[in-house]
Parts: structure tokens; C-alpha cells; sequence
């Protein structure tokens, strides 16, 4: 059998490609175990009903929960996740290339603006959410200085904060997407923009070409590849565990604030406080399942689309 | 003098451009610093102090609430000497074990040919793409069954994943490097193992080293390792967490203040050394579809 494998294969290419697949042992069987196996159970567990058989149950209980009415709704937190997908997509994702791009073009204090801006990640999600609920709680300074400036807001909300407060409270978690988001493909995108020749530039420049036409017709279908790619995995992103909006609203019965992210990453947290027995996992299973048979052909429509448009740029 | 005389080497559309995201970036960088200045005045108040206003500045700074924190902060059975232990061993193992692991199947796969190699560079690409909800149910069953929760011998196998974003970089910064001198040594009678430690690994310490920074500030901050599966091993991003949901009234707002700078310092200091490392080098590979 190695025999046939190898039959293309000098005597040292053979021993490489030996060294190779040795080196390749762990992670492929780490693969194995952790991706392809906890993925192919995840879809049998979904079809684990409580009463321990195997049957449709949990995905009947899913639909049910999908089309009732009110904020408890499935749809609901689907749409909801939709809208913080939209968000980061079409507000603040082309809002972080023009960012990134400030930076490549040498904003005055770039280093030191770098290095800010890499804060969000530095501290952590914890602590991030921790101080911004503190910053738009109701004794926090950003209701302080609206009072300050005499700005109307509903009186409930200098009582219970911006995350509070029922209408506000989405909204809220929505900037904090924004806030942090801007920042968030800073060094993927300058790293594309940094591979990018200086000559080109140069040779743009000669040409008289304006800054916006070199931003739109040399810098952004260069880094387009890289673009792309972004777009792709926020794309495919869009129902996953949402442990964000978990840390800003905790595990209290909110209004107007679940997506579909959340509601999966609160499910799974009540299994492991829990230490639920096996018939309990089914229903976030089937969720999931669900979801995913829903967001695949979404995603590989889209992929195609993007990639239509990505000639393939080398230089 | 120096800003000066760059900004008029620019064109007018680019001034104007820079300038309005001078603007913009001075307002979101003092967004972004107002909350660590905001914590730090605050963790060295009075918990009355802090209670009469959070933004004033402390009148005599109470740095005694440090030692509090190190002293009195507990979750469960966990000091905050536990917790800091817990945060150092999870972030530093996970660093080792996945950086490692992506480090050796990057190098095979970029510098060597075998049977199923064009296979994995897709099938890499795919799990990034491929959204697969809900598989963090089937990962707590699976943990569960193979007695891995609250197991801190077995639970850095879930770390040790290869075919990960530092996967990505990593392979695009071994395709760059030269296969010349693994050449010349392999003349020399050096064996595949001796070039890679010798010759090619070092090549890509800078890589390496970065994405093992990134790495480790991203496991220092994981709280949903100690959150899910391993309650009894806390680190300090849960336990921060944890103490924010409670009422605090033994050990006051400005000591839980003073146990959240101490636990981003270490960060703080290490990104400050290397950040330009990181910088320059995470982007080296970069990311292509």
C-alpha cells in the first residue's frame, strides 16, 4: 500500500514526505478528534430527544420556538443577529479599511495611535464590557454628561442605564460592536496595504493620479484578496456563540436584546452550570444544526460572488 | 517640524482625508483610554470616595487597595494567587501547544510534498469558512464523556489545534523562505529534523514569536475555558467576570478596580516590549484566500 502511495516518489522525497506526515500526526489527529469528530456528533445529538431516542423532536421544538410571536421568539434573535451582521458589514467594516488606511498613509502619531487602538484586544473582552457597562450604566459618565448638557432621554433610562433601558439597550450593544470592530482588523489590513510595492505608488503618482483614485483604483482592488477573505469569515460568523453580548447583559431575563449568537452561547453555558445529562443536549444541537444547514449556502453563494471579483493579483 | 513638512509633500485630497481621521482617531483613541484612566483613578479612591462620584480624581491616591486585592480577592476556594497561577499556566500552555502544533503542520505542508498535501490547504481554508453552529454542545458532551472537564492534565488537548489562523500566517511565511540552504545542508548529510530546528525554524522565530504574543494575550484574557469547562481552575478574566456579578460589599468597587489593573498589566508591559515585533511581522505571511 505505501508502496502505491509513493510510487511517484524519489528515495529522499519518499523519506521527506515520511518526516512530513510524522510532523503532521498530532495536529491531524487533534483534527480528527476535536473538529471532525465533535462536529459529526453534534449533528447526531440533535437528533437525541429528551426521552432518550433518536427522533425529530428537538427540531419540532426549535420550528415551534421559531414561529411564535413575541421577544422570545427564535426569529427574533435571528433577525437580530442579522442586523448585527449588517452593521458590522456595510458600516463598520468599510469604516476599518479607511482606518487601516489612515494608518498606512502615516497619519501624524500612527505608532502611538497603533498601539491604542490594539487596546480592546490587549484587555480582553472581560474587561472591555465590564468598563463599558460601567461607562453607560446610570451613574456612569456618559448619562452623567448628557444630564450636563441638557440632552432629552427618557427619564428611565438615567434610572436604569443605556443597557437597561428596553429601547436602548440593542442599540447599545450594537455600538459597542462598532467601537471595538473599527479597530479590529487594523494589522491584517496595514499588512496587506504594507505588501503592497511602493513603486506602484510612485508610478501612480507620476501619473497624477488623485488620492481618491488611488485609494479606489490601486490600494482597495489589491487588498481586495484579503478583503474578501474578511468578508467571508464575518459572513460565516453570523450565528456563532456571541459570548460579547453574553458579558454586557448577563444571564438576567433581558428584553429586546438576544440574538441567535447569545441564546446559543447562554444555552451551552446552562448545560455546563448544570452538568446536564445527555438527553439535554439535543436541543442546542438541533439549534445549531438548524442554523447551519440555513447559513451554508448563504455563505458559499456569497463566497462565489466574492471570489468572481477577485481576479487572481499577484505582485 | 518633521509632521509639517510630511503633510505638505501630500496632495490636498490626502491632507484633508488625514486630517479628518486625525480628528476622528484622537476622539476614539481618548474613548478608548478615558476607561483605563477611569479604572485607575478609581481603584485608588475610598469605596465612599468612589460612591460620591467616579470621575473626580482620588484626594490621597489609597494604593493600599492593591494589596487588598492580592490579599482578600477569592473566588471559591481560589486566592487571587491560585487565580493569577491558573491565568499563567492556561495562557502559557495554550500558547505552547497551539502555536507548536500550527508551527510544525505549516512547515510540513509548505515545504514538503506528500500524498493528501493539496487536500489540506483547502480543507484549512473551508474550516474557516464553513460555519458549524452548535458544536460547542457536542465539544461539553464530548469533555464530559472523556473526563476532560476540570481536568487540567487532558484539557490543553483542546488547545493544541494546527490548521488555525496562525496556521495560515505561518504557511505563507515558510513558502517564502528560501529552501536553498536545507539544500546545501542535506548535501552535508544533515537529516530533515536537524534542517528544520537548525534551518528553518529559526528563520521564522520572528513569525513564530509574534503570533506566540498574540496568542498568549488572547489566552490570558479566555474566560470561557474556565466558564465552560474548567469552573474549578478560575483564571483572572472569570473571576473578573464573577466578581462583577456580585454585590461587592466586603470588598468594596475600588479593590475589585485595583485586581483588574494588576490583572492587564503583565499584558500591558509585554504588548508595549514587542508591539513592534508584532506588528511588523503577524503581517509578514498576511492572510489570502
Amino acid at each position: 500500500m505505501r508502496q502505491g502511495l509513493f510510487r511517484s516518489y524519489t528515495k529522499t522525497e519518499k523519506r521527506g514526505a515520511l518526516f512530513a506526515l510524522g510532523l503532521l500526526a498530532f495536529p491531524i489527529a487533534q483534527f480528527l478528534i476535536f473538529y471532525l469528530y465533535i462536529n459529526i456528533s453534534s449533528i447526531t445529538l440533535a437528533f437525541l430527544q429528551p426521552d432518550n431516542n433518536y427522533g425529530l423532536a428537538n427540531f419540532e421544538r426549535v420550528l415551534e420556538e421559531f414561529v411564535r410571536s413575541g421577544d422570545g421568539s427564535l426569529s427574533v434573535y435571528v433577525l437580530r443577529s442579522m442586523i448585527t451582521w449588517a452593521v458590522g458589514t456595510f458600516i463598520t467594516f468599510p469604516a476599518s479599511i479607511l482606518f487601516a488606511y489612515a494608518l498606512f498613509k502615516k497619519i501624524p502619531g500612527e505608532m502611538v495611535f497603533r498601539v491604542i487602538f490594539f487596546l480592546p484586544s490587549l484587555l480582553g473582552a472581560v474587561v472591555m464590557t465590564t468598563l463599558y457597562r460601567y461607562l453607560v450604566s446610570a451613574t456612569g459618565p456618559l448619562l452623567e454628561v448628557i444630564k450636563k448638557l441638557n440632552i432629552y432621554l427618557p427619564e428611565n433610562i438615567f434610572r436604569d442605564g443605556l443597557l437597561g433601558g428596553k429601547d436602548t439597550a440593542f442599540g447599545t450593544i450594537l455600538f459597542y460592536g462598532f467601537w471595538l470592530g473599527l479597530s479590529s482588523n487594523i494589522i491584517v489590513l496595514t499588512g496587506a496595504l504594507t505588501r503592497i510595492p511602493k513603486e506602484i505608488f510612485e508610478a501612480s503618482k507620476l501619473d497624477g493620479t488623485s488620492f481618491m483614485g488611488e485609494f479606489f483604483r490601486i490600494s482597495f482592488p489589491l487588498i481586495w484578496p484579503t478583503i474578501s477573505t474578511l468578508l467571508i469569515f464575518n459572513m460565516s460568523s453570523l450565528f456563532v456563540a456571541d459570548s460579547g453580548t453574553f458579558l454586557l447583559v448577563g444571564t438576567g431575563e433581558k428584553e429586546g436584546v438576544h440574538t441567535m449568537g447569545y441564546y446559543m452561547f447562554y444555552v451551552v453555558y446552562r448545560l455546563s452550570e448544570t452538568g446536564a445529562s445527555d438527553r439535554l443536549y439535543g436541543y442546542p444541537a438541533a439549534m445549531g444544526l438548524l442554523l447551519t444547514i440555513f447559513t451554508i449556502p448563504i455563505v458559499l453563494i456569497f463566497r462565489y460572488f466574492v471570489e468572481k471579483h477577485t481576479e487572481d493579483i499577484a505582485y | 517640524m518633521k509632521v509639517r513638512n510630511k503633510m505638505k509633500s501630500r496632495s490636498v485630497g490626502e491632507t484633508i482625508f488625514l486630517i479628518l481621521f486625525f480628528v476622528f482617531f484622537v476622539v476614539m483613541a481618548i474613548s478608548l483610554l478615558y476607561p483605563l484612566f477611569w479604572v485607575v483613578s478609581n481603584s485608588l479612591k475610598t469605596p465612599f470616595e468612589y460612591r460620591e462620584s467616579s470621575f473626580n480624581l482620588p484626594e490621597t491616591p489609597l494604593f493600599e487597595n492593591y494589596l487588598s486585592a492580592v490579599r482578600d480577592i477569592s473566588v471559591g476556594k481560589a486566592s487571587f494567587a491560585i487565580l493569577a497561577f491558573n491565568t499563567v499556566w492556561m495562557a502559557v500552555v495554550s500558547t505552547v501547544v497551539n502555536i507548536g502544533s500550527s508551527t510544525l503542520a505549516a512547515y510540513a505542508v509548505s515545504k514538503y510534498r506528500f500524498p493528501g498535501k493539496p487536500a489540506i490547504y483547502s480543507i484549512v481554508i473551508m474550516i474557516q469558512v464553513l460555519p458549524t453552529f452548535g458544536s460547542n454542545t457536542a465539544m461539553l458532551k464530548f469533555l464530559y464523556d472523556a473526563n476532560m472537564i476540570n481536568n487540567p492534565y487532558l484539557i490543553w488537548l483542546t488547545w493544541a489545534g494546527g490548521f488555525d489562523f496562525a496556521f495560515i500566517v505561518l504557511y505563507g511565511y515558510f513558502k517564502s523562505v528560501s529552501w536553498n540552504y536545507a539544500e546545501a545542508a542535506m548535501i552535508d548529510g544533515a537529516g530533515h529534523f536537524k534542517i528544520m530546528y537548525k534551518i528553518m525554524l529559526p528563520q521564522a522565530i520572528p513569525a513564530i514569536a509574534s503570533l506566540m504574543i498574540l496568542n498568549l494575550i488572547g489566552a490570558w484574557n479566555n474566560y470561557t475555558t474556565s466558564m465552560l469547562y474548567m469552573k474549578a481552575y478560575p483564571n483572572l478574566a472569570y473571576a473578573i467576570y464573577l466578581l462583577d456579578q456580585e454585590s461587592m460589599f466586603e470588598i468594596g468597587r475600588p479593590v475589585f478596580f485595583a485586581a483588574i489593573v494588576i490583572s492587564i498589566l503583565p499584558l500591558l508591559i509585554i504588548f508595549v516590549a514587542c508591539q513592534k515585533m508584532i506588528m511588523t511581522n503577524v503581517t509578514a505571511g498576511g492572510l489570502k484566500g
